[in-house]
């Protein structure tokens, strides 16, 4: 038992989208975990994974819904979308049918978060090169179109993961600061932690450093 | 209810007993309207207080009430004779006032109470001289089912009230006020739960039905111990209403409240507790804001149709008859409080992917097997959780094993209605570290314990060890 988890200052919530197979999943792992879990089992409705990131100084906690592409799951895994700051929304750039769903799956993000959330395009599995099926130039204009971030990554390897969530996390905070986000304003997806006993928010404290005010005495 | 103006010629007051408490002998004055009837208890001295009146202001004759007496007015001779004279008196009085009808007479005789135009005319003057306070209440404006029956009534049937200074009644005050009412509170109190009359009449309160169209800008509607078919109208609210509450009203289905087609556009809350709901149907989506729905206190066995519902964050279920949860994620979402007190349930596997649960109430249900608890442990978002009234709640040390499947999160975990105490906590990392040796691991050194705990654990350690070896 250590202050780490204990020890930050904003919750920032995360929505994974996109089709079956795109390896949201995958995504999720890669960036709490630092693995690549290959023989991931398939999203039964939603799964949920946090990490502690650092934005600025200040410690960010991402609690990231992990959901079901299946359209079975939709009318469950939409519930999600509120209260969302920001939305990661995958395809496969071997998959060219997950690429056009990418505007429907635009849509719902739309409708079902507030105008603040901040929408980032991944493009995953970018270690496949050679079964590429959408291309870079393609997608980088469908993104700036709508006005999204957007990189390749892979799940696999790692490239880029890191980048995604952080970038999002960059900008949401970004959006704090210059009050474009009301923290108020209920469903925003961001919560401030206000200060508590067992460390105090916004210092430096790591996770791993042992034996600081870890218990509630 | 009584419409005098329209059965003025079917209109009988009679005396037809009394009764005699301590001091005072009370006669019972039943008056008949058409088919409604109702009983008003009146002393002597009260009619001679109406006499004075209506002598001095409405031209009774003086000599018709029977004479002030002082002596054996006990006996049941003189108060049978009297019990006719004063009936006498009354019908006199009746034929003689029924085209002006003054208001002590009216009240008298309780027609304020169960007429609709004169319960109307009261209400009127109450409106008008209280409207500012009754649309400033935060608790919003109760009504009786028979003020609301005799409104709807006025308004559909023509009711030829004569012309006379008594009898102004301004509906339009009634129809601004209610025309500007935000909360509404709705409740008929029979005389008891199987006897639904109203009061001392003869007025059936289940029988009354009532239009909800005069209430145009309603947010909140809280109807208690009716019967849907009594509403009309109900549909009206659909675009203002954000809180509807129908208790004890003997409601079947969900689908008897929301009806059907038409979206209720601004309701986030629905509490249908207390009802006879077996099934949650898919009419909910007619709702698509809701926020809260309650369900409390009916027959509900599963837990069905909220997967659409993607604004619901709290969902009460308590006193059902829920056995079995399965995969709870996969058919409601995102939501925050979930209360499911007071029903069957064996096992918490069903809950174990609620990660956006803050609070579960799972008390009294049949929760047995401390096992059971590790299903609930990897809730991240839960600080709140209700286990009493379990079998398992009776287990020495439970709050503890409880609390140990919560590892960091335990001690911000509110475990029935109480935060964890440092002892509590202390112990819990005891038992972790066991665990830990158990398992042939070195306990994690960064554990921070006080030097007592550290001590206590030394002890149990060696205590485990020593168990092993002999
Ligand atoms: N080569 C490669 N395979 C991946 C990558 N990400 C996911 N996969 C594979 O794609 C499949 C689907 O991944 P999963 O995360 O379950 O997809 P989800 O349905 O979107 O959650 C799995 O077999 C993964 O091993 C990647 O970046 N590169
Ligand atoms: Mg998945």
């Amino acid at each position: 038992m250590s202050a780490g988890p204990y020890n930050y200052s904003y919750i920032f919530k995360y929505i994974i989208i996109g089709d079956m197979g795109v390896g949201k999943s995958c995504l999720l792992h890669q960036f709490t975990e630092k693995k690549f879990m290959a023989d991931c089992p398939h999203t039964i409705g939603v799964e949920f994974g946090t990490r502690i990131i650092e934005v600025s100084g200040q410690k960010i906690k991402l609690q990231i819904w992990d959901t079901a592409g299946q359209e079975r799951f939709r009318a469950v895994t939409r519930s999600y979308y509120r209260g969302a700051a920001g939305a990661l929304m995958v395809y496969d750039i071997t998959r060219r049918s997950t690429y056009n769903h990418l505007s429907s799956w635009l849509t719902d993000t739309r409708n079902l978060t507030n105008p603040s959330t901040v929408i980032f395009l991944i493009g995953n599995k970018c270690d496949l090169e050679g079964q590429r099926d959408v291309t870079y130039e393609e997608a980088s204009k469908f993104a700036e179109e709508n006005g999204l971030m957007f990189v390749e990554a892979s799940a696999k390897t790692g490239d880029n993961v890191e980048e995604a969530f952080l970038e999002t996390a960059k900008k949401i905070y970004q959006s704090i600061q210059d009050g474009r986000l009301d923290l108020n304003a209920a469903e925003s997806g961001v919560q401030h932690k206000p200060s508590q006993p067992g460390g105090r928010p916004g210092t430096a404290a790591g996770g791993d450093q042992p034996g600081r005010d870890n218990c509630a005495c | 209810m009584a419409c005098f103006w329209l059965n003025q010629d079917a209109t009988n007051v009679e005396i037809l007993s009394y009764i005699q408490q301590k001091e005072a002998v009370f006669y019972n004055i039943q008056v008949t309207v058409g088919e409604i009837f109702w009983v008003i208890p009146r002393r002597y001295s009260e009619f001679y207080a109406l006499h004075q009146t209506l002598v001095m202001d409405h031209g009774l004759s003086k000599d018709i009430l029977p004479d002030k007496q002082l002596l054996h007015i006990r006996s049941p001779m003189f108060i049978e004779t009297r019990r006719k004279g004063l009936e006498k008196y009354l019908r006199h009085a009746l034929t003689f006032l029924q085209q002006t009808m003054p208001k002590v007479f009216v009240n008298f005789l309780g027609f304020n109470k169960y007429d609709i135009f004169f319960l109307l005319q009261d209400m009127a003057v109450k409106m008008f001289s209280e409207a500012d306070t009754i649309l400033s209440r935060d608790k919003g404006h109760d009504f009786i089912t028979l003020e609301l029956f005799a409104l709807t009534e006025f308004l559909q049937k023509a009711i030829p009230v004569p012309e006379c200074s008594e009898h102004k009644c301004d509906i339009g005050v009634i129809l601004d006020v209610c025309s500007q009412l935000q909360i509404v509170n709705v409740k008929a109190e029979g005389r008891s739960n199987t006897d639904t009359l109203y009061e001392k009449s003869s007025i059936d309160l289940c029988k009354l039905q009532f239009d909800l169209s005069p209430f145009k800008t309603l947010h909140m509607l809280n109807l208690e111990k009716l019967s849907m078919q009594q509403l009309v109208g109900l549909g009206n609210l659909r675009n203002t209403l954000v809180t509807l509450k129908v208790n004890k009203c003997r409601v079947s289905s969900i689908a008897d409240v929301l009806q059907c087609d038409i979206k209720w556009k601004e309701l986030e809350t629905l509490d249908l507790s207390s009802n006879d709901i077996k099934q949650i149907d898919s009419t909910l989506l007619l709702a698509p804001k809701l926020r809260n729905l309650l369900l409390n206190d009916n027959d509900i066995t599963t837990i069905e149709n909220l997967s659409s519902m993607s604004n619901l964050s709290t969902l009460s279920i308590a006193n059902n008859s829920i056995k079995r949860i399965n995969e709870l994620h996969t058919k409601v979402g995102n939501i925050l409080y979930l209360n499911m007190s007071q029903n069957g349930i064996q096992s918490c596997e069903g809950f174990s992917k609620m990660y956006s649960l803050e609070s579960l109430d799972l008390s009294c249900n049949k929760i047995f097997d401390m096992k059971e608890i590790q299903h609930l442990g990897r809730l991240l978002n839960l600080n709140n959780l209700a286990l009493t009234g379990n079998p398992l709640a009776g287990f020495v040390d439970y709050r503890v094993k409880v609390l140990e499947y919560f590892d960091e999160q335990a001690k911000d975990l509110v475990l029935d209605n109480e935060k964890p105490t440092q002892p509590e906590l202390d112990k819990v990392n005891v038992l972790k570290a066991l665990r830990i040796v158990r398992e042939g691991k070195v306990p994690d050194l960064k554990i921070n314990l006080s030097l007592s705990v550290l001590t206590l654990m030394q002890n149990l350690v060696l205590a485990t060890c020593q168990d092993e070896v002999f």
